[in-house]
């Protein structure tokens, strides 16, 4: 019997509607701006619609606020392919250094000093974890590096004249993200089917490498946390056409400090900084997306790329006839970037290699354990060892007790376990992808695993009460259809009713 | 192991007849009458020459004698004829006949036929296993092989475990006017095999903008123009059709020069003389056939001229999602080889999904 988690219940109103008249958290200094430098046009005309709240109040809502969610904090948080792990609370401290929070993003170069070593340094580190030849740091999160880099082939092909090159393969075990990227840089895409083992299927490739092929994308290790065994030969075949590889790091952690994508045969690879190295995520951002690509596509990376000559660092724009033009206002999500900086630096290379390693023996024993669970099955990779993750399947419990994934995972909730990612990969039914992180120590391992062993068993005895699940916690099933279609951004924008 | 056999003689004839069944017995006899080969006996011929590998013992008891057809393929197999189809038979033979298998207990029943000779065998013996060997015009319910090439591996199999569903059938009159109507007919005992078709699902897609967009692609690509096309039957071109401001019929083929209709819904005698660059499909929602399920008026010798490049696949996302595999079945072993492979599915304005043909 493994103990419950009973989360807080708080009847707290939104901040708009707590407080009163007058009341101050804080008091910023009044600034003397003379009126006549802001244009009339500018100048508001009705007072900003703030909370008025004391500081108590404020501190007491947000406290309420946190007790009423999930977090890595607060428990385990086995998502699959968003690679929660802990967060170290020194980045934050380091992140709040006034140097670094109170930069100004278009202060001068060399008042920014401090800023461009850490930009310069961090291209430095994911140049040696990758092999690559260069990196930008520019796309704020890993959709837009995807875009970055696909749109770093299209230059390539379309600086050859290779104009002919309009499709980008992509296998159906690869991130979600990655048809919608090509499509956005104007590409054709066709999507390829997996063995029966879960791989690329090599002759299915085969049948679709055209001159019309400008690359290929996969995730690799894959969406079902598994690795492309075929990989260096999959590169060729690509290349043997003219195509570039390009690998969606997303899974990074799973072999990171272990293997250097650029020598698989990869020609651009990009890299998620707020999953592989730490940065706090969950909540929609910030994140960042850098790109790594080979020599010969360093000229179409975004400007500037951080530089350094002598002892002074730089924003070199050298390449800005042949880049692909900027990705982002300025250069990249710097407290990101800085926050994976400190977590390379402070792990070092075989620190890395060892969280890679203990990522991938963590998924490995909770494989272990679900794979014995009546009701979940591992449809994929049969006989081989996961990588960071693995994807089981509730097919069979959803089958002999109409317990659904969907209900496994907000059962979750009530033993203080976040779901894993559900639903995903397509191609597996009743997915539950799960990814615990190097983080989780084997007594949360244990827990995770207890947890799907208590809720299976309860499916059998009593389907209802996991149907009807979560019962602890702050707020029950949400109405996820109209959270879709009518979601409510915030209460200013439901005032003005922008939908109606 | 004992094994009913039994085969609807007109199966198939309404192709012949311009009909998109052959619900109507009596024109069936008569196009017969005037000479027509019943094209179910190439099909029966095609079936049971295989068998000639069976590693196992079977008993049959069937209609007619097999060992006739066999001779074809030099080799015998054991049966007895336990019911004689009288010329111009019914469907009400069928099940007399059915009915003397159950009472001789036979494990499975293999059936020469459509959807309405499924209904006719299975009313009769809901409790035994029934196969379709698929020879009829309209083929969408569940229970029939992929193609009549998969029985040996059935029977070799056997002994399979089974599952009861309700067997589809069309109104013929309604289906003829466009209307496509499922009519549920009966709880058939059925086999279960990745070589066993699912039964037809509509996939009527709410948004209409996904057939927008593969039409918006059809006009970008220019894939209509400077060519000759046969756009197969079904729900998913007659709406993208409509997007391209195009008449498209809904159970026909209907044949496209440079973008512009020139002749609808067209019959098995046109084909001959047509020149033809392309085939358009769509595969059935759930089955999965692209060739041999609701356009079998082409003929293998049509399907050769025009070979796997030369065919283009459609579909909707929801409906190329479900299948994994597409299938072909062409009427001619030999046909079906060179189908086989991967076809890429047209299923947006940007995307293509890549599918194994089977």
């Amino acid at each position: 019997m493994i103990h419950k988690r009973t989360q807080a219940k708080w009847e707290e109103p939104l901040i708009l509607n707590k407080g009163g008249a007058g009341r101050r958290a804080y008091i910023p200094e009044s600034v003397n701006l003379p009126k006549e430098t802001i244009p009339d046009e500018w100048i508001r005309k009705s007072p900003l619609e703030l909370p008025q709240v004391s500081e108590l109040e404020l501190v007491r809502h947000v406290v309420r606020l946190s007790q009423m969610i999930h977090g890595v904090d607060v428990g385990p948080y086995p998502l699959g392919s968003c690679t929660m792990k802990y967060n170290p609370k020194i980045n934050e401290r380091i992140a709040r250094f006034p140097g670094f929070a109170d930069m100004h993003p278009q202060a001068p170069e060399q008042s920014i000093q401090g800023t461009l070593e850490v930009f310069f340094w961090l291209q430095e580190t994911l140049k040696k974890l990758t092999g690559f030849d260069a990196v930008t740091i520019q796309p704020p999160g890993g959709a837009s590096g995807e875009f970055t880099g696909v749109l770093v082939i299209k230059a390539y092909h379309e600086a050859r004249n290779d104009t002919k090159r309009d499709t980008i393969i992509i296998p159906d075990s690869a991130h979600g993200t990655n048809p919608a990227s090509a499509a956005m840089a104007g590409f054709k895409v066709i999507e390829i089917p997996s063995t029966e083992d879960g791989y690329v299927d090599l002759e299915a490739l085969k049948s679709v490498l055209t001159e019309n092929i400008a690359g290929f994308m996969i995730t690799n290790p894959n969406t079902l946390g598994l690795f492309e065994p075929n990989i260096q030969e999959i590169c060729k075949m690509v290349h043997d056409v003219g195509g570039l590889n390009y690998l969606d790091g997303a899974n990074f952690n799973g072999i990171v400090g272990v293997i250097k994508p650029a020598k698989m045969g990869f020609d651009v690879m990009h890299m998620n900084l707020h999953k592989t190295f730490t940065g706090p995520h969950g909540g929609g951002g910030p994140g960042s997306g850098p790109v790594a690509v080979s020599e010969k596509l360093r000229k179409y990376l975004p400007v500037p790329i951080a530089a350094k000559k002598d002892q002074t660092f730089y924003w070199d724009f050298s390449n800005k006839k042949t880049s692909i033009g900027k990705v982002h206002g300025y250069n990249g999500n710097f407290g990101i970037a800085l926050r994976a900086l400190l977590y390379i630096l402070r792990n070092g290379g075989p620190g890395l290699r060892k969280t890679c390693e203990t990522a991938v023996l963590n998924a490995n024993y909770l494989l272990h354990h679900v794979r014995q669970i009546n009701g979940l099955t591992i449809p994929k990779g049969k006989n081989v060892p996961c990588k960071h993750e693995f994807v089981a399947s509730a097919s069979k419990l959803l089958k002999e007790t109409g317990v659904s994934t969907n209900d496994i995972a907000k059962a979750m909730l009530d033993y203080g376990v976040h779901s894993p990612t559900v639903y995903f990969p397509l191609i597996i039914k009743e997915a539950l992808m799960i990814e615990p992180t190097e983080s989780e120590s084997k007594q949360s391992l244990d827990l995770i695993a207890d947890v799907f062993k208590e809720i299976t068993k309860l499916a059998y005895s009593d389907p209802d009460s996991v149907k009807n699940s979560p019962h602890l916690t702050s707020t029950g099933r949400l109405d996820e259809v109209t959270l879709a279609k009518k979601p409510v951004l915030s209460q200013l924008i439901e005032k003005k009713d922008i939908f109606s | 192991m004992k094994v009913g056999l039994i085969c609807n003689p007109i199966a198939g004839v309404g192709i012949f007849l311009g009909t998109k069944g052959t619900d109507n017995v009596q024109l069936a006899w008569e196009k017969i009458s005037e000479g027509l080969d019943p094209p179910v006996y190439k099909i029966i011929n095609r079936t049971l020459c295989q068998l000639k590998s069976l590693k196992r013992p079977i008993q049959f008891f069937t209609t007619f004698n097999i060992n006739k057809v066999l001779q074809s393929c030099n080799f015998s197999l054991p049966f007895e004829v336990c019911y004689s189809m009288p010329n111009h038979s019914t469907s009400q033979n069928t099940i007399e006949a059915v009915q003397i298998f159950v009472e001789k207990k036979v494990d499975l029943i293999i059936f020469f036929g459509g959807d309405g000779t499924a209904s006719d065998v299975a009313k009769t013996a809901p409790y035994i296993p029934i196969i379709g060997i698929p020879s009829g015009v309209k083929i969408f319910s569940a229970g029939f092989l992929h193609t009549p090439d998969d029985l040996l591996q059935i029977l070799q199999n056997w002994p399979l475990p089974v599952k009861k569903e309700l067997l589809v059938d069309l109104d013929e009159k309604l289906y003829e006017k466009g209307k496509i109507v499922p009519k549920y007919t009966v709880e058939a005992t059925l086999p279960v095999n990745p070589r066993i078709q699912l039964g037809k699902i509509s996939y009527g897609e709410s948004d209409e903008l996904v057939y927008e967009r593969i039409a918006e692609r059809i006009n970008e690509d220019k894939m209509l123009s400077n060519k000759s096309i046969l756009v197969g039957a079904g729900s998913t071109f007659y709406k993208i059709f409509e997007f391209l401001n195009l008449e498209k019929t809904l159970l026909g083929i209907d044949y496209y020069v440079n973008g512009e209709l020139r002749i609808k819904d067209l019959d098995p005698s046109k084909f001959d003389n047509l020149e033809i660059d392309e085939l358009w499909v769509t595969p059935i929602g759930r089955q999965g056939h692209l060739i041999g399920r609701g356009n079998r008026q082409i003929s293998p010798e049509i399907l050769k001229k025009i070979g796997l490049k030369n065919l283009k696949v459609f579909s909707t996302p929801e409906k190329s999602k479900d299948l994994e595999k597409l299938y072909i079945d062409t009427q001619d072993s030999e046909v079906d080889l060179l189908f086989k492979g991967f076809v890429q599915v047209i299923i947006g304005y940007y995307e293509s999904v890549l599918k194994k043909v089977e």
